[in-house]
């Protein structure tokens, strides 16, 4: 994603203000809630696209029948997808070949077969993705493309990578409570296969110097923090990384909640990814409320 | 979902793969009425959907009827995390000489999925080194990727052969069924006068859940479980546990932080409610009506909301109206914050409620029930 649009917002090099925004699925109740929301917080949103509704329009955005026409006319560069799952990856495809450069799944039970060809698909034409399963991209007082309330966001220079919604609100939370900003908030999805992963946007992120803290939202299953481990040791990343990870208490072998959020064997234990944060030289926050002190204990 | 074993020998034959002729029983007298026919020794195996079933004690050789007869009354009295031993598999002890292991699974970091094969069956893979690994992608394992990993196992022409079109046959139950494990432990290659071939003497295989609606075919195999199907049907993630206090909130990760505060305070959690986001009064009146109903050892209730698409109003409501209709009998702790924590929390006031904002107050009160127990 090195020259992406994402990664031009994250590097700094492009401001994500002003962004033309296309909602795939607006004519639904939970796309056109969520487009009225992202509306009121200033997100540019040109164009919905509901097949079938073309003509119509949503609190003013006008519908098209195929992103290729909301794309053509409207100018939008970037989506978000609020499609059902059966739908989601042949949206997502669609959307990747009328020419949007970032697209935010934030459809939930998504096949992880599906998942695995929309990034493919997304790679081939060097667009974008993120998601599926995820309250979406939100860089405070410039851009939202989700559906996280916006009261926990302020501006700052903090980095928040999350794969959980609800937690990201939580932490941002405590973080505003305790003077600190964010620079972006990015969910990376509750999925097992997330289509944009923490190595991807640290990579990007690493090399902006307005960004002077990062905070990893983890839970149990997968190795996604053990990667960040590794990563953080292998390219001496400088930046203060702190983390706080759910699921100390969960059973094995048990879905909890989050399609990923599963223990198998040994592997995926909260246990197993603190002990490569913490000899990566990154603190773990027990709780949920500690993260603030870690980030100023640190620096 | 994880099938149990007898299911998922039974997917794997449909997908003509070899498994043993065994016979799933509950009952002492039918599992001896079938060990008779197929003849003594046999194999007794309790069907649960956990790992390290050999060394619970939970697979079992026997050589006549008294052991057998034993043995399966022992299994049936077992309770192994959390679950109660029901159904038994019969199987025919299979001499032979050789077991290997074979698995697909989905790679969540790689974002691709894996093939592993070794020639230290039977016994923990992730234990061992000596294995062959393979990366794939959509379209399955390569010709190339198929015959390293049979050079890998140093197998004769014949068995070479019949592994290939083993794992052929495996690689198309893993599409086909839409599996994110597919796992063969031990594969052995029985050679009598009956079969020349590998057979499948343990299987396990775990299916995509979100790809459930467009395989009808796998539906007979979903878990059974009420309490489950029901929290379904509202588009709750709901987990029966163990412990004392039903844990329920918005938003899966906040959920299972919160299983860990609790459990921080050395109560153990009674279960998992996700109740998603933007819950209405309806909702959440569901989702305590459910709790209160299914879970027998439940002594306390601890709600956790942080408002956002989910307004803490809704809940408030969804709350009293729990109350009013009597599916709180239990003592509660809610921690209301977020979207209309003010108006919400005044509700609550007015019926008499106490509130928290803070989470660790709320678990303060928590606690503090706790330490009385």
């Amino acid at each position: 994603m090195k020259d992406s649009l994402l990664a031009s917002w994250l590097s700094g090099k492009r401001d994500p203000k002003g962004t033309e925004v296309m909602v795939q699925g607006i004519t639904g109740r939970y796309g056109r809630l969520h487009t009225e929301l992202m509306l009121s917080y200033g997100t540019k949103i040109v164009a919905g696209v509901t097949p079938g509704k073309g003509g119509e329009n949503v609190l003013g955005v006008p519908v098209f029948n195929s992103c290729e026409e909301a794309v053509k006319k409207t100018g939008a560069v970037a989506s978000v997808v609020f499609v059902p799952a059966p739908n989601y990856l042949s949206a997502v495809d669609e959307a990747i070949k009328s020419g949007v450069k970032l697209i935010v799944g934030i459809t939930e039970r998504v096949p992880v077969r599906d998942t695995i060809r929309s990034i493919e698909e997304a790679r081939k034409r060097g667009a974008d993705l993120v998601g599926p399963n995820t309250p979406g991209i939100i860089f405070p007082s410039k851009i939202k493309l989700g559906i996280m309330p916006v009261q926990p966001f302020i501006e700052g220079d903090t980095l928040v990578l999350s794969r959980s919604g609800t937690l990201t609100y939580e932490i941002s939370n405590y973080l505003k409570k305790a003077g600190i900003g964010i620079y972006a908030a990015i969910g990376i999805g509750g999925d097992p296969i997330n289509s944009t992963n923490f190595i991807e946007v640290l990579e990007i992120a690493r090399d902006n110097a307005i960004i002077k803290n990062i905070v990893i939202i983890g839970e149990i299953g997968g190795d996604a923090e053990e990667r960040v481990a590794s990563y953080i040791t292998e390219t001496k990343l400088q930046k203060r990384v702190v983390a706080y990870i759910a699921g100390r208490s969960a059973p094995r072998e048990k879905k909890m909640g989050h399609a990923g959020a599963i223990i198998m064997g040994e592997a995926g234990t909260v246990e197993c990814k603190e002990k490569a944060l913490n000899m990566a030289g990154v603190p773990v926050a027990k709780m949920p409320w500690e993260v603030p002190n870690l980030i100023k204990m640190k620096s | 979902m994880r099938l149990l074993e007898y299911q998922a020998k039974e997917l794997m034959s449909k997908f003509g793969l070899k498994v043993p002729k065994g016979k799933v029983v509950t009952d002492v007298n039918e599992a001896d009425r079938f060990a008779r026919t197929i003849g003594y020794p046999v194999v007794l195996k309790a069907q649960l959907p956990i790992g390290g079933r050999g060394k619970a004690g939970l697979i079992a050789r026997v050589k006549e009827p008294e052991e057998m007869k034993e043995k399966f009354q022992q299994m049936k009295e077992r309770v192994v995390a959390g679950y109660r031993v029901d159904k038994v598999l019969v199987e025919p002890f299979l001499a032979h000489d050789r077991e290997l292991y074979i698995s697909l699974f989905e790679n969540r970091g790689d974002r691709c999925f894996t093939l592993i094969a070794s020639s230290s069956g039977g016994i923990d893979v992730e234990e061992v080194k000596d294995k062959y690994l393979a990366n794939f992608g959509l379209d399955g394992p390569s010709e190339q990727q198929y015959n390293k990993a049979a050079a890998y196992l140093k197998l004769t022409s014949k068995e070479k052969e019949k592994f290939l079109s083993t794992a052929r046959k495996l690689y198309s139950l893993f599409d086909g069924s839409e599996a994110e494990l597919v796992e063969v432990n031990p594969l052995a290659y029985v050679s009598d006068s009956n079969s020349n071939d590998f057979v499948l003497l343990d299987a396990k295989v775990i299916i995509d859940d979100n790809a459930l609606f467009r395989r009808p075919e796998l539906k007979p195999y979903l878990p059974s479980d009420i309490s489950v199907e029901e929290a379904e049907k509202y588009g709750f993630n709901f987990v029966p546990l163990d412990g004392d206090v039903a844990v329920v909130g918005n938003g899966a990760g906040l959920v299972l932080a919160t299983l860990d505060m609790v459990s921080s305070r050395g109560l153990t959690p009674a279960c998992f409610l996700d109740l998603g986001g933007g819950a209405t009064p309806d909702r959440v009146l569901a989702a305590l009506e459910l709790v209160s109903r299914t879970l027998p050892n439940m002594k306390a209730l601890f709600i956790n909301v942080f408002g956002g698409i989910t307004n803490s109003v809704s809940v408030a409501e969804g709350f009293l109206e729990a109350k009013k209709r009597g599916f709180l009998s239990k003592p509660f702790f809610i921690r209301l914050s977020g979207a209309g924590e003010q108006e919400a929390r005044k509700l609550l006031e007015e019926n008499g409620i106490e509130s928290y904002i803070d989470v660790e107050d709320a678990l303060d009160a928590l606690s503090r029930w706790g330490g009385k127990q």
